[in-house]
């Protein structure tokens, strides 16, 4: 194979008129973040760029840990973040090691039942934890 | 609506830019320090309908050299919570579709709730364009309160709508 090797995807977050959350993605480590809170002038763009780094990532065949810290993120965002746990769904199908990490803030229990949803959405095992304020 | 011994924090009127959802989001989230929790279910309801208008608006302007929406947005604080409003005109031929989907989002239940929003969010992007529904049920889940809705007509073809969420404190 002489795919051209996979770069560390990182994307600082900003709070500004949109609210872009920070992403790194390290293929050498193997660890996903994707942390702050996301509402997007294009979201779409924007998540697909995240899954596109991912597919190559997968069709490595190694293993890969996500955390996800998110803080907040709207119904458009929602939809991409759902993207990107239906392509780890279907990585660990296809038998790859992956290990979700859902980061939540412990007095939100908004975000902790979006994160819920999304575990009876893909029948991820999505370890949840708490975080202290 | 009549505002006797409620506060006013904040009400627009005008074109609804990205800008300016900037800018009454700071607001929201800095005049609502003392109740972090009812602030953040306020910022996101205020996104997610900030963005009804901008779909449904049949009120338009020229604005810094654009087609904007307008619309009416507002926060209202009383003893015991919030209410955050957003008001614009609407062609009445949108108005039944708009006044079914409350009126269906209060007849569910939390978990029903969860489920429909559960169902919208793996339409296609394409079926989204016209907002009216995974939005309004977000906003209802983050409220935990009944939709208020009250339709006014304009004319034949117009009628002023208004949603109003209440959100408790925490």
């Amino acid at each position: 194979m002489s795919k051209p090797k996979l770069e560390i995807l990182e994307i600082n977050g900003e709070k500004d008129t949109f609210y872009v959350p920070h992403v790194y993605f390290d293929p050498d480590k193997g660890y996903c973040l994707l942390e702050g809170e996301s509402y997007l002038e294009n979201t779409w763009e924007f998540y697909e760029r995240l899954c596109s780094w991912l597919r190559d990532y997968t069709s490595t065949g190694k293993p890969l840990t996500f955390d996800f810290k998110m803080i907040y993120f709207n119904t458009s965002s929602s939809k991409g973040i759902l993207e990107i746990l239906l392509l780890l769904k279907d990585y660990e199908d296809r038998g790859g090691e992956v290990q979700i990490n859902w980061y939540y803030p412990n007095d939100d229990d908004d975000i902790l039942e979006e994160a819920e949803d999304f575990i009876e959405d893909t029948q991820l095992d999505i370890k949840l934890v708490p975080l202290a304020e | 609506m009549i505002l006797q011994d409620e506060s006013l924090l904040i009400s627009y009127k005008g074109p609804v830019t990205p800008n300016i959802m900037a800018e009454i989001s700071r607001d929201i989230r800095g005049q609502l320090d003392d109740f972090p929790q009812a602030s953040r279910k306020i910022f996101s309801i205020f996104i997610e309908l900030a963005q009804n208008i901008l779909f449904y608006s049949a009120e338009k302007i020229r604005y810094a050299g654009r087609t904007e929406s307008v619309g009416i947005l507002q926060l209202v604080e009383t003893d015991e919570g919030y209410v955050f409003s957003c008001g614009n005109i609407v062609n009445t031929t949108d108005v039944g579709r708009l006044a079914d989907s409350c009126n269906t989002i209060n007849s569910l239940d939390r978990d029903e709730l969860r489920r429909l929003r559960r169902v919208q969010r793996r339409q296609p992007q394409g079926d989204m364009s016209k907002g009216a529904g995974i939005g309004l049920v977000q906003a209802a889940i983050l409220s935990n309160n009944p939709l208020d809705i009250e339709v006014y007509t304009i004319d034949e073809k117009h009628s002023f709508f208004s949603l109003f969420v209440t959100i408790d404190k925490d």
